[in-house]
């Protein structure tokens, strides 16, 4: 039995049982023993789960980022109007007293 | 010998089939034309370069590209093989060679026939013209206006000359029609001869053997007008056709290499830092890529986008849009907006990546501490937003007045963002990583990787189908015993029995039916070719050897032999091995395709 057909045996072994994370491993670690076509088609399955998982993640910070900084400047105007307020409000009391 | 009278006539100028592939087609030559870029010619298709093959595969894939590579192979002399469709390889072993093979020009110019005449282009006294050389060694000489001047026999002796005696002013057709035309002036001509008493080559004796050599020569033209296929009306169809043929050359050719352009910009986004940015939240890509080095990764990757462009265009297409969404957000919004948080925090002297931080943290003395602990130059710019509205909002004004709901709840939605931004940057890992340096993204994806005990709970799930869904479309092994003994069963009382003869016959045909079985389920269903397991699977499926490997698990032992008398079982035996040579008709070995689809059918219905 060819290399190949070893490590096929070998990862089918791990499918046979349904073990899905037993067979993601083996692939990542014996990635380098298949022949090169096949190899570069597993190292692609790979990019492309890592693209579509990092573009995701990469949007939804962008979305997050950009609400923060509304949320931020909004406080910041808040504040400003009620510092303007606390200062009527104490100049009030102190012409009360 | 004489040639004086050889005169090359202005032909027709032939549409060149270079210059479609190459982008002429449709340019008014007349006009001032630019020069045409290298990628507009067929020197980017073809050559060394690897794109010739990816060529073949994306004619394979248009409409009317079988005809297409043919036709360039006809009319440029570049030879473009398609994998075999379906069809031909179904009628492979009924293909008989014909007896006439298509005409075909050496790069010299030179015709060879389909009964191996040859038809050279020589030169002599600065004129264009034919030879035309017979298989016994003799040969003929024509003006390229299709006249007849010399006959040699084999030994080079000349049996035949003559001057030109037809009107050249008319002798404007191109090599087929010449020929044609050659031949009717010809006949015209020794007619007129022969009935002219004032013409100085009347005499009788020189009449008769223009007539002998004369019906030679009109019979081995008519002859080669037939083997060139290039009658007048038919050479006009065939322009025709060639005009049209020209049009769908160029469009494959701008078609294929447009594909080629965009994939060449979407490889401009593979880039070692790229890569690095994609495994740094993804400790199995970060493994391969440690694995392979990212030299080898990103070739993987690149000559995969490739094919894929070709031969799945909407998963290319997907993938390129994705990574270009990725570098607009990269270097185009997301950098802006990175970069306005990032001045934010720099005129508030607070470190950027701790930003997020502060603002997810609850108590707010906590909160304080840790401000006035990562601020640079003091927290006064976040104290005065958190404690100033804290002090605002604990403010006996405050307490008591109408603003004070409203400010409520504008307080409880910064928490929320604040909580939903922990949980972003919880999953993302290092969130603000567009302007850190790359070590620190390594370090990150290897801590990951040496605790990734269960990460791809972590992970999003693409998989329009799922690790168990996959893997029953993909057809274990278990499954491919129990349809071969399904398929042994269904063809145990047919004419065609599993025995050991006919073994590995139908292993073979099985082996087929399996492979197309397993393509079809793993593609079948919405988004079904998306899921990372479906393409793993799809991966082994395409693979002779995975696909026979089960097969040489099926023993011998388990075939039941037919129970037969001593003669009777010669005979079947000497009709098996007979039959082992010659493999099943095509009609039958459809029928058996079919069996062994059935089989594999059932075994999904049965599970």
């Amino acid at each position: 039995m060819n290399t190949f057909l070893k490590l096929y045996e070998e990862f089918m072994g791990y499918v046979e049982k349904g073990d899905e994370q037993g067979a993601r491993d083996f692939l990542v670690e014996n990635i380098a023993k298949f022949p090169d076509d096949i190899r570069d088609k597993l190292v692609f399955i790979f990019f492309e789960e890592a693209l579509m998982q990092d573009v995701n993640a990469v949007k939804q910070l962008a979305e997050a980022e950009q609400e923060s900084v509304k949320a931020v400047n909004q406080i910041e105007k808040a504040q400003k109007i009620l510092e303007e307020k606390l200062k009527i409000e104490k100049l009030k009391s102190d012409l009360d007293q | 010998m004489s040639h004086g009278a050889l005169k090359t006539n202005e032909t027709k100028t032939k549409v060149n089939a270079l210059d479609a592939l190459e982008g002429h087609v449709g340019r008014d030559m007349d006009k001032e034309t630019p020069p045409i870029a290298a990628k507009d010619t067929l020197d980017y298709i073809m050559g060394d370069n690897g794109r010739s093959d990816l060529f073949a595969l994306y004619l394979e894939q248009i409409k009317d590209g079988r005809q297409i590579a043919e036709a360039i192979a006809r009319m440029k002399d570049v030879s473009i093989t398609l994998p075999e469709s379906e069809e031909e390889s179904a009628n492979k072993t009924e293909m008989i060679p014909k007896e006439t093979t298509p005409v075909s020009q050496n790069e010299n110019g030179d015709w060879t026939l389909s009964n191996r005449k040859k038809l050279q282009t020589i030169n002599i006294d600065n004129q264009e013209n034919y030879k035309l050389i017979y298989p016994d060694g003799s040969y003929t000489i024509f003006s390229l206006n299709g006249y007849v001047i010399s006959i040699f026999d084999s030994t080079g002796k000349e049996t035949y000359f003559h001057i030109n005696p037809f009107n050249e002013a008319e002798s404007k057709y191109i090599f087929g029609e010449q020929l044609e035309k050659a031949s009717e002036d010809f006949k015209n001509a020794m007619a007129e001869i022969k009935a002219s008493k004032k013409t100085e080559v009347a005499e009788k004796s020189v009449a008769a053997e223009l007539e002998k050599v004369a019906n030679q020569v009109e019979a081995k033209i008519d002859e080669v007008g037939a083997n060139l296929g290039l009658g007048v009306k038919k050479k006009l169809k065939q322009e025709e056709k060639d005009y049209e043929m020209e049009k769908k050359i160029e469009e494959a050719r701008a078609g294929f290499v447009e594909k080629m352009h965009r994939v060449e910009r979407i490889e401009g986004l593979i880039t070692e830092k790229n890569l690095i940015r994609f495994a740094q939240n993804h400790p199995d890509f970060y493994m391969i890529i440690k694995s392979l080095g990212t030299e080898k990764a990103i070739n993987a990757i690149k000559s995969q986008l490739k094919l894929m462009s070709i031969v799945e265009a909407d998963r290319f297409e997907n993938i390129a849009k994705t990574l270009e969404e990725y570098e607009n957000y990269r270097v185009g919004e997301f950098a802006k907006l990175a970069k306005e948080v990032q001045d934010f925090c720099d005129n508030a002297g607070i470190d950027y990546v701790n930003y997020l931080n502060v603002l997810k943290i609850e108590d707010k003395e906590i909160r304080k501490e840790t401000l006035l602990r990562i601020s640079q130059i003091g927290a006064s710019y976040f104290e005065r937003i958190f404690f100033g509205l804290g002090e605002v909002l604990n403010s006996k004004w405050m307490q008591e007045g109408e603003h004070m709901e409203k400010i409520m709840a504008f307080h409880d939605d910064v928490q929320k963002k604040a909580a939903e931004l922990k949980r972003l940057y919880g999953e993302s890992g290092k969130a603000l990583r567009v302007e850190a340096k790359e070590s620190k993204h390594i370090k990150s994806a290897i801590d990951k990787a040496k605790n990734s005990k269960g990460r791809t709970e972590d992970m999003p799930k693409h998989s329009a189908l799922t690790f168990e869904n996959a893997r029953e479309k993909y057809f274990s092994e278990k499954n491919i015993v129990a349809a071969w003994d399904i398929y042994k069963t269904n063809l145990k009382n047919t004419k065609h029995p599993v025995t050991p003869d006919t073994l590995e016959m139908h292993k073979t045909l099985f082996i087929k039916a399996l492979k197309d079985h397993r393509r079809k389920a793993l593609e079948s269903g919405q988004n079904a070719k998306e899921g990372f397991w479906s393409q793993i699977f799809n991966v082994f499926a395409d693979n002779q050897d995975t696909s026979e490997y089960p097969m040489s698990k099926l023993k011998a032992d388990e075939i039941k032999k037919p129970k037969v008398q001593s003669k009777a079982k010669t005979e079947k035996g000497e009709a098996g091995s007979k039959k082992k040579k010659e493999g099943f008709d095509p009609e039958t070995e459809e029928k058996l395709e079919t069996t062994a689809s059935e089989s594999f059918e059932e075994v999904v219905a049965a599970s």
